[in-house]
């Protein structure tokens, strides 16, 4: 494999593994969860692009969760107050260290998890996370904010109890 | 880490996460055996590629089972038609069924076997001159329409005869004579009509 090619599969690796600890908050799963949805892309010769890969990862946890009867399916109206609004980035700053990340990211569902990366690290339009998760957009703009007021509280709190400690 | 806004806290977080090098080498192995090549678009290929099999596989299949036939014709081991038209003679002779024609006289079995497609004949072999003619009936050798005689010599043992066209696997029978389960068996060709002739070893 010519060496720029394997950057590029290492890079689409690196993407689709970071979303899979979005959805799975915890590294093992993620790795196979990564490895199942990569071994079905290679087997279905389908083209080796991010969405394809975070698609072919997002079916496959689903698939995990309905089995194990995990997922929580929450029905949010497409008439969200942030419709037709695109979520600006925070400015706000917030002191965090990775412990405390971890842990205010684990209190979060996977379906918020997975939209912050989206919007927050990949780059994704509300719309591509939209058509990537099938969900309206207006559901996936609520769940971007809300995960983004429960992380914001919890680390507002960790970060209150490490300065009385 | 000190204060900064969420989303970069987030980088860092996930930035910092990697699967572990043993698993990274593992995926990119198998993407370096796949036979799509990692970060092309394949979409065109896979596409293609069944339409392309789709539209080929008829005539290749056909082409493939001609060839196979035409193997098989010419290289097919062929059977020893000697052996198969003599066990199958000597099967006729033990079965005895019973006879259509009673009659003594070859001139009137000529007669009455009209399904016959060739003409019978009164052999002038020795062996057939001492016997004594009890009657016919038709029978098939290969296949092909036949007339199965029934003869008897003096001490009262039988015999069968048979008078058959001498088609195109006869042609490559074996002229002589030779014992088959416990029986007599001679065949011959005479005046373009092959003879077979089963009876009890001396």
């Amino acid at each position: 494999m010519p060496e720029e090619r394997q950057e590029k599969t290492k890079t689409l690796l690196r993407h689709g593994f970071r979303y899979a600890l979005s959805l799975t908050h915890e590294t093992t799963q993620a790795e196979d969860l990564l490895q199942d949805a990569w071994v079905a892309v290679l087997r279905a010769g389908g083209p080796q692009k991010r969405a394809y890969l975070f698609s072919a990862i997002r079916s496959r946890f689903l698939d995990q969760r309905r089995r194990a009867q995990l997922v929580v399916i929450e029905s949010l109206e497409d008439n969200s107050p942030y419709l037709g609004q695109e979520i600006q980035p925070s400015n706000e700053m917030i002191f965090a260290n990775t412990e405390m990340l971890d842990k205010a990211l684990g209190i979060l569902r996977p379906v918020e998890r997975e939209a912050l990366l989206l919007s927050e690290i990949e780059g994704y339009t509300t719309q591509e996370i939209a058509k990537l998760t099938g969900q309206a957009r207006g559901t996936v703009l609520s769940l971007i904010y809300r995960s983004r007021q429960k992380l914001k509280k919890h680390l507002l709190l960790q970060a209150g109890k490490e300065n009385h400690a | 880490m000190p204060k900064q806004p969420l989303n970069t806290h987030l980088r860092q977080y996930y930035e910092a996460k990697h699967a572990s090098p043993k698993k990274r080498a593992q995926l990119v192995a198998m993407a370096e055996i796949s036979p799509r090549k990692a970060g092309e678009d394949t979409t065109r290929q896979t596409k293609n590629f069944p339409v392309f099999w789709r539209y080929l596989r008829p005539p290749l299949t056909l082409g493939l089972a001609l060839t196979a036939m035409i193997v098989l014709f010419f290289f097919q081991p062929r059977t020893d038609i000697t052996q198969s038209v003599s066990k199958e003679i000597v099967l006729n002779h033990n079965k005895r069924l019973a006879l259509e024609f009673p009659s003594q006289s070859y001139a009137h079995l000529e007669n009455q076997m009209s399904k016959l497609d060739f003409s019978l004949i009164h052999s002038k072999k020795r062996d057939i001159q001492n016997l004594q003619l009890l009657g016919a009936r038709y029978c098939s050798i290969q296949g092909e329409l036949a007339a199965q005689f029934r003869l008897e010599d003096k001490t009262g043992r039988t015999y069968t005869l048979y008078q058959s066209p001498v088609t195109d696997d006869l042609l490559r029978l074996k002229a002589g004579e030779r014992v088959q389960d416990g029986l007599k068996l001679k065949l011959w060709r005479e005046a373009d009509l092959f003879f077979g002739l089963v009876g009890p070893l001396d």
